[in-house]
């Protein structure tokens, strides 16, 4: 890649609304690189029009949902990302995210913007609240590295979805503000959130939600549509595996590096501890930073069938997939989530060629 | 009523069916927004040392969303391709004759979205073809015409035009295809026995595509092959004082997908049928304004696309030189 991708720390000691009764997940922000021409930070020449033109795929806004029991159109193994905020947790399928994008929607208090890249496989959620301001954003129909680029509607500024800012715009050098999302199967997400609402597939637009728009692009490794900065061959191309952006480095986790139970992995990057809880089989794999606010940093171990708890720790406290401990001496405490998201390989190495792997020597 | 006996009854409907009744033919990948080259090839035989010219306006709109055969009802997303082609044909003698066609292209990409539009034009010098054609008998000579032809597509369009923000649109907004394509074309028309102004035609237009190796800077891009038929029939009827000449044509084309990076582009291609009631009107012996409206009747698109929702085309026809005449035939109609 042409330029330096991403520096500093602005890690969100900040949290997204407050101390350990937070309801909801603690996401982070992510610097990335600067760079780029003519207004913007990213090089201009690999920006390229995706075809379908600004809005013409159109995003969602706080659309209908529905209870997962009237979710007859999903099937067990499709993936959802899913989200939770305090009792509430909320899925949003791939199916109707493949025609849309973009879903701005509020769960609770919070004001999400559920970005989602086909093409990159990207599912990350944005804090719609920019500046003391509620925006929505939308889909500007153009691509960087193949990956989405969308654009807030209250400044007309342009972002990376992968990158985690603000690259054309008046807000041009704007982090984006994470939440923390599971990506899962439909089945999991279920089975860990009972009482789970769900996008319903009456979005007021006429679309064959159940049709994957892209052919064989999620199976076809050498299947690229856009031209992309860096191509890695240690993995297929579409392998989708998990990337945590943290203080400078990216390092990825393949979902081969968990069991086919639930699997924790403890590791350190650039000095921070890190928990990466997974299961291959139930498909989802979700990252925090391994300091539960007053420095000590706990030795994990897996929880087996009993989602939404997956793990437990040395003071015997049990923790969920979104990093709240639901009971023990911590109970409500809150593990803090940095930016991370699942992809497809290329994207991350695309984006990241100095990412690191984990398991890799 | 009146009688018709200064120009070739066969002449004049053959031009309706064939030069005026076919308005398009080269489909640029998702949206079925290209221009209108390898359809609109093709003059009908005349004598040697005959020039024929003619100079169209051909409009594509596109707001039609289908998956598959099914509508969807989204009135979001426009496409319009305005083409400006030339067309002139030359006949070598008897047995040969060479047609070239050059566009120019301006197209637009509008969504409408939350009250608020976004649009995109583009515009520039489209490609061109060129075709020579070996005509295997004459309507003079047999009440019957066929010819075959085939020539290249030349990439004379462009393919890296940019938006307001200086950013390279994709394919399908590019005035060009940046390949070399082959065309093959056959055309058989025939006298309809009893009536000498009414002609039957058929027509079909083959286009294998070549590869535009330098699309987006670095990918290979290479639109769908394609194949079109055509039936027609046409006659013509005395108004006032000018000939006028209707004809009726139905159109079926097949495109395969488009390829990128050799791998098939979903939302592109598809199977179209459309009709296309035309209608002449003879200036002079020479010359002929004609109007050709374009209606979807069916269509099968590959994935979701935008497709055709109204197409028209006019156009001026002029030819230099001598005409071939029947044996000063009349009839009465």
């Amino acid at each position: 890649m042409k330029h330096s991708i991403f520096f500093g720390v602005l890690f969100s000691s900040m949290l997204l609304w407050g101390c350990e009764e937070e309801p909801g997940g603690k996401g982070g922000t992510f610097t990335p690189g600067t760079g780029g021409q003519d207004g913007w930070s990213i090089p201009l020449d690999e920006v390229f029009d995706g075809g379908p033109g600004k809005d013409g795929i159109p995003a969602l806004t706080e659309p209908a949902n529905i209870s997962a029991g009237d979710a007859d159109y999903l099937s067990d193994d499709e993936l959802v990302i899913g989200f939770v905020y305090g009792d509430e947790a909320r899925a949003y399928p791939h199916q109707i995210l493949d025609w849309h994008e973009i879903i701005n929607d509020q769960v609770g208090e919070v004001n999400i913007a559920l970005t989602y890249c086909p093409l990159t496989g990207t599912g990350i959620g944005w804090n719609r609240e920019i500046d003391g301001e509620v925006t929505t954003f939308g889909v500007s129909g153009l691509l960087y590295n193949s990956n989405l680029i969308p654009y807030d509607r209250k400044t007309d500024s342009n972002w990376s979805q992968i990158r985690l800012d603000c690259v054309n715009g008046k807000l041009r050098g704007k982090v984006a503000e994470t939440f923390p999302l599971v990506e899962t199967t439909w089945k999991t997400w279920k089975e860990m959130y009972p009482s789970t609402t769900v996008i319903s597939q009456e979005t007021g637009h006429n679309r064959n939600y159940g049709r994957y728009p892209y052919g064989n692009y999620r199976t076809a490794h050498d299947y690229l549509i856009f031209p992309v900065a860096n191509e890695d061959d240690r993995f297929p191309n579409k392998e989708r595996v998990l990337g945590i952006l943290h203080s400078g480095s990216v390092r990825v986790y393949s979902f081969s590096s968990l069991g086919d139970k639930v699997s924790v992995i403890l590791d350190e990057l650039n000095g921070e501890d890190l928990v990466i809880i997974g299961n291959q089989e139930d498909n989802f794999m979700v990252a925090f930073i391994n300091d539960p606010g007053d420095g000590f940093t706990l030795s994990f171990s897996p929880v087996q069938g009993q989602y939404p708890v997956v793990m437990t720790d040395g003071e015997g406290n049990l923790w969920d997939v979104n990093g709240r401990a639901v009971s023990g001496p911590r109970k409500d405490s809150r593990l803090e989530a940095p930016p991370s998201f699942i992809g497809y390989w290329f994207s991350f190495a695309a984006f990241y060629p100095d990412l690191t792997i984990y398991g890799d020597s | 009523m009146a009688y018709v006996n200064y120009i070739s009854k066969y002449f004049v409907v053959a031009i309706s069916l064939l030069v005026f009744g076919q308005i398009r033919g080269f489909s640029q990948t998702c949206c079925s927004g290209g221009v209108p080259l390898s359809g609109n090839i093709g003059f009908q035989g005349a004598a040697s040392g005959t020039l024929q010219m003619e100079f169209s306006y051909d409009l594509n709109f596109l707001a039609t969303l289908k998956t598959g055969a099914e509508i969807y009802e989204d009135g979001t997303r426009q496409r319009t391709t305005h083409s400006f082609l030339v067309k002139t044909g030359y006949s070598i003698n008897r047995w040969f004759a060479i047609d070239a066609l050059f566009s120019y292209v301006l197209q637009g990409r509008k969504i409408s979205f939350n009250d608020q539009i976004d649009q995109v034009n583009t515009h520039g010098l489209g490609d061109a073809v060129l075709m020579a054609k070996f005509i295997l008998s004459s309507i003079s000579e047999s009440g019957s015409e066929f010819q075959l032809g085939i020539g290249p597509k030349l990439p004379l369009g462009r393919t890296d035009l940019t938006n307001n923000l200086d950013i390279t649109l994709n394919a399908d907004m590019q005035p060009g295809s940046g390949s070399w394509d082959l065309i093959t074309w056959a055309y058989y028309a025939r006298q309809v026995a009893k009536r000498p102004t009414m002609v039957a035609s058929a027509r079909i237009v083959g286009r294998i595509n070549g590869m535009n190796r330098t699309y987006l800077g670095t990918q290979t891009y290479s639109f769908g092959n394609s194949v079109q038929f055509y039936l027609g029939i046409g006659d013509q009827v005395v108004w006032g004082n000018r000939i006028l000449s209707p004809s009726l044509s139905v159109r079926y084309r097949y495109a395969a997908g488009d390829r990128i990076n050799d791998q098939e582009l979903d939302n592109t291609g598809g199977q179209w049928i459309n009709v296309l009631p035309a209608l002449s009107w003879h200036l002079s012996p020479k010359s002929i304004l004609h109007f050709v409206p374009e209606i979807p009747l069916y269509s099968n698109v590959g994935g979701t696309q935008l497709t055709p929702t109204f197409r028209m085309q006019v156009g001026f026809y002029h030819s230099f030189g001598i005409i071939r005449k029947d044996k000063s035939k009349t009839y009465q109609l």
